[in-house]
Order: structure tokens, then sequence, then C-alpha cells
């Protein structure tokens, strides 16, 4: 029953044509969404919790019981909105921060995709019976790290502002490129479409930053007609293009294009604004409200033991992959534990790789429903642990009293690179 | 008597009823006052680094007035104010301040933005009452 005849009672010519535009009219179906778009940012507001999580609530809301329903437009504006904050993702990372952490970052990062990768996906396989493509799309989902609760969790702490907590956030965007790497290949088509979609890829990523400042320099005057957002955008679609083309994932390109141009980005805070804006007023509603749409509640209650399951494999396969390592880099104890707890959140790109699998057909709804669960999960569970528990004092995140102030409004901006 | 008074300020009229109170205890005593805003509202779990980001901007925004307010007090008071602003969790924050400081008293409002939270697990005031390493002034807005 589409969410339209919520409003109708069957017979009545005139309600049955009521019914019918509200379900088929483009503005009114866009209204509806709009309205769950908008109670979630007023319930966000109100309880605390980031607009993104109570949109993929109020999405499971609307998709169990208001029976919402996707169309092509839908579906582009929710792809866009999820290729907007993979191209964000990308773009805030301090380069400087990355350079200087370097090998740690690495090492930290790739063990916290890798394991959990590798881990989740065997699980799947053999222990709960997913077929082989099903249980790789669980390891892609639940390899992530959610930068973004990273960092939230560390402005709390104070952490970001420390050399170790920039570390981390570094060692987060290495695993995120594993997470969208994988994506990216592990479903793509291999042929000499795929040598043409690397040949511009790289290309293009080798021209852009050059071009993007360019086009900042020369055209800053004329903003109002926002050339560089819209030279950005044309690079996303064409890239986000010729990766569907060849089978693989438009997340992919918009990662790397956040990567390269991330320089550019750190230097003009009023691009990094108007980007947002558009994204979290237009776009990432309809992907975070489509992404809880699929999640069918009756397979969360009947899939509640590989929910566990699943999520319990995660935690103890990013500790796996993540304590040693940060043993060898000689954190301390607590402070290690911290790192690895907070390595393990998911969230973004956890609910990203899990709606491509269930729009491939690769998973069916009862397993979308089971990975969306652990990823909202494992955005819960290891922060409220690491919060509660492993919080690290002032003086083992090498953090110096006194030394924080309220930063200038652009600096606040960067998360790897606040006062 | 006192020597270090820390004053959690959030801009709400009772936590600016306490600022006012802490920074005449400490002229009365020539004590100094370290004022504490609190950013309690950053959003949890968020799906981009950007929805922290924008807020901190905008709570930032916001402190930075506080900030004048509170040191303009103090300056009228003739009392030495600093002001820090710290993220997270006010309560344990401002206990966390208070000793880290060596503060000998806490002065908040009973009540300021705790919101639906405070409603349902207690307010900052009871739980700062309940953990604070020093003493703790409830400053209430007198009634009727």
């Amino acid at each position: 029953m589409p969410w339209g005849s919520l409003f109708v009672r069957p017979g009545g010519a005139t309600r049955d044509s009521l019914g019918r535009a509200m379900t088929h009219n483009v503005w009114f179906v866009a209204a509806a969404w709009m309205a769950v778009a908008l109670l979630a940012s007023l319930i966000s507001i109100r309880v605390g919790i980031s607009v993104a999580l109570i949109e993929i609530f109020c999405g499971v809301v609307a998709g169990n019981f208001l029976h919402f329903e996707t169309t092509e437009w839908i579906n582009f504006l929710a792809t866009f909105g999820a290729g907007l904050l993979t191209f964000l993702a990308g773009a805030e990372i301090d380069p400087i921060s990355l350079r200087t952490h370097w090998r740690p970052a690495a090492a930290i990062g790739v063990t916290s995709f890798l394991l959990p990768f590798v881990g989740t996906w065997q699980a799947a396989y053999w222990i709960f019976g997913w077929d082989w493509r099903a249980a790789q799309i669980a390891g892609v989902a639940l390899s992530t790290t959610s930068v973004a609760v990273v960092y939230a969790v560390m402005v709390e702490s104070r952490l970001n502002e420390t050399e170790v907590g920039k570390l981390i956030l570094a060692a987060c965007f290495i695993t995120d490129f594993g997470t969208v790497l994988a994506l990216g290949v592990l479903f793509a088509t291999f042929n000499a479409y795929m040598l043409v979609f690397v040949a511009v890829l790289l290309a293009v990523l080798y021209v852009l930053p050059r071009v993007t400042q360019e086009i900042i320099q020369r055209l800053g005057a004329t903003r109002v007609s926002e050339p560089e957002v819209k030279f950005l955008f044309l690079v996303l679609f064409f890239l986000g293009g010729l990766a569907t083309w060849v089978k693989s994932e438009a997340v992919l390109p918009a990662y790397l294009v956040g990567l390269v141009v991330a320089g550019v980005f750190l230097r003009d805070r009023v691009l990094v604004h108007r980007i947002r804006s558009i994204a979290f007023a237009l776009l990432t509603p309809f992907y975070f409200i489509k992404a809880g749409l699929f999640v069918s509640l009756p397979a969360v209650v009947t899939g509640a033991g590989i929910i566990a399951a699943l999520l319990a494999v995660k935690l103890a396969a990013k500790g796996v992959g993540v304590w040693p390592t940060g043993m060898v880099f000689h954190l301390p104890r607590r402070l290690n534990a911290y790192t690895t707890l907070l390595m393990s959140t998911g969230l973004t790109f956890g609910t990203i790789s899990a709606l491509f699998g269930f729009e491939h057909r690769v998973i069916s709804q009862e397993q979308y429903t089971v990975l969306v669960t652990v990823v909202i999960l494992s955005a819960v569970v290891p922060t409220l642990i690491a919060q509660r528990f492993f919080e690290p004092t002032a003086a083992e995140a090498g953090f110096v009293a006194g030394r924080h102030a309220p930063p200038a409004p652009n600096a606040a901006s960067q998360p790897a690179s606040d006062p | 008597m006192y020597h270090r008074i820390v004053v959690g300020f959030d801009g709400s009229d009772s936590s600016r009823l306490a600022l006012r109170e802490g920074v005449q205890l400490a002229r009365l005593c020539g004590a100094e006052v370290l004022a504490t805003l609190v950013e309690e509202h950053l959003p949890k779990y968020p799906g981009a680094i950007s929805e922290t980001t924008e807020e901190r901007e905008a709570v930032n925004a916001y402190f930075v007035t506080l900030q004048e307010e509170a040191e303009a007090l103090g300056r009228d008071q003739g009392v030495r104010l600093t002001v820090r602003i710290v993220a997270g969790n006010a309560p344990k924050l401002l206990c966390d301040v208070a000793k880290e400081a060596g503060a000998d008293l806490l002065a908040i409002g009973a009540s300021g933005r705790g919101g639906l939270w405070a409603g349902m697990l207690g307010s900052t005031a009871d739980k700062v009452v309940d953990h604070a390493p020093c003493s703790v002034l409830v400053v209430r807005r007198p009634r009727g």
C-alpha cells in the first residue's frame, strides 16, 4: 500500500483522485519526503542525536508503517547524496596531518580495514550461510570506520586537538579508503572499459587540484553563479557515470576526488560551506531516509541473533587488528583501547555499502536489514564503551591544559587542524 | 574564604545568575573566577564530519559573545576572570575543570539548557552536586 492510500478511503472519485495525486504527483511525493526530513531535523535538534541517524530511523518508520516508495528521481537524489557525503569525507582530510602520521596511520588504517573485512566476510559465508557475494558485501559494510563518529567523540574528549587524535583521524581515512576501494573493485567488471575508466580517473585526479584552484582564483569574483561548485559536480557526475558504466560504484571516484581537492578545501572554506549546505538541505536526507526505508522491522526481530553475532565479529576483528598495531606504535594501554573502540565505529559508508548490495540484488532485504542494524549499533556501542570506560585523561591525550579557545570560524571546520 | 571559583555558564538566565553570584563572591573574597562554557549540544553519532563542524561553528560564534559578556562582567566588578570553552558532557566537564583548576567552589544555575535529556536523566546541577570535587553553589532565581 503506497503512503498516499493512508489519506484516502476507497470509494469516491475525488478521494481516489487525491490519493492517486498523492502517490504519483512529483510535488506531493517530494513534499512527503521533505516532511520526513524536516521532522528528522526537529527531532535531531531536540534529542541531540545526529540528523543522519534520525533520518534513518524516520526512514524505517516511513518504510514499515507509511509504505513510502522510491522513484527514479528519488533514487538519483539519494545516490548523489551518498556520493557527496563520500566526496566530503575525502575532502575533509587534512593532507598535512596525513603526511605527518603516514606510517602509523597507514598501519592502523589498513589493519582496521583488512581484518574486519575478511573476518565478517568469512563469518557471513561460513557461519551464517550467506552466498559468496552477499558475504563480501557484509565484509565491506562492516569493515568501515566512521570518521564522523570518531571526530565527534574526540571533540568531546578534546583528543582531536592532539597529535594522537590527528593520527587516529588519518587512520580512519585510510580504513575508509580500503572500504571504498573494495566496494569499487569487488563488484566491477574487468574488461577494456575498466582500463578506460582507470586511465580517465587517474588523468582527472592528476589535473583536478590545479584546475579547481585555477577556477576559484580566476572566477572567484562571479561567485553568485557558483562556477566552482558546478565544476566539481560536473566532475563527480562524469566520473560517477564512468564508474557505473564499468559496473563499479560511484563512491570510489567521489572519495578520490575529495582526497585530491582536500588541499583546495583547506584554503577555501566558502566552497566547503556551499557544498555542505546543498548536501545537507537537499540531498543527504533523501539518502538517509532511503537507507532506512528498506530496513524491515520483522527482519530485525528474526535476525537478532545474526545481528548480535556480526556485531561481535566486527568488534573482535577490529580489536585483533587495531590493538596490536597500536601497541607497536607505543600507544598507552588505555589510549590504545580507546582508539581500538573508536576504530570499530561505523555509519555512513557501512550503509552506503549495504544499500549498494541491496540495490544490485547481491543481498536480500533481510540481509540488508541485518547489515544496516549492525552498522547503526556499531556507531553506538563502541562509542558508549569508549566514553564510559576508556576516555583518556588530559595527560594521557597529551593535552596541554587551558590551551583550548574558541576557534576561528574557518578553523573550526577542519577536523584535523583544529586548534 | 574562596580562592578560585569555577562557574558553569551556558547563556541561560539561570547560569547568568550563577555567574553574577560567582563574580560577586569572588570580589568579596579576592578570589579569581574561571567561567566555563560547555559545548554540550553537538550531535551524537553524526553521518558526516560536517554535522559536527557546522554545529561547532554555530556554537562557537554564540560562545564568543558569552565569553565577551563574562569578561566584561569580571572587568566591571574588578575581578580576575578567565573563560574556558570545552566540549562534551557538562556535569563531567565542570567537575573535571574544577578538579584541574584546584577550585574551592563551583557555581552553577539551578536549571540551564539541559532540554529533554535533563528531564529524563536529571539536571546538570543534580549531577554536579553529586560528583563535584569541591563545594557547589546552586543559584536559583527567586520565585514569585
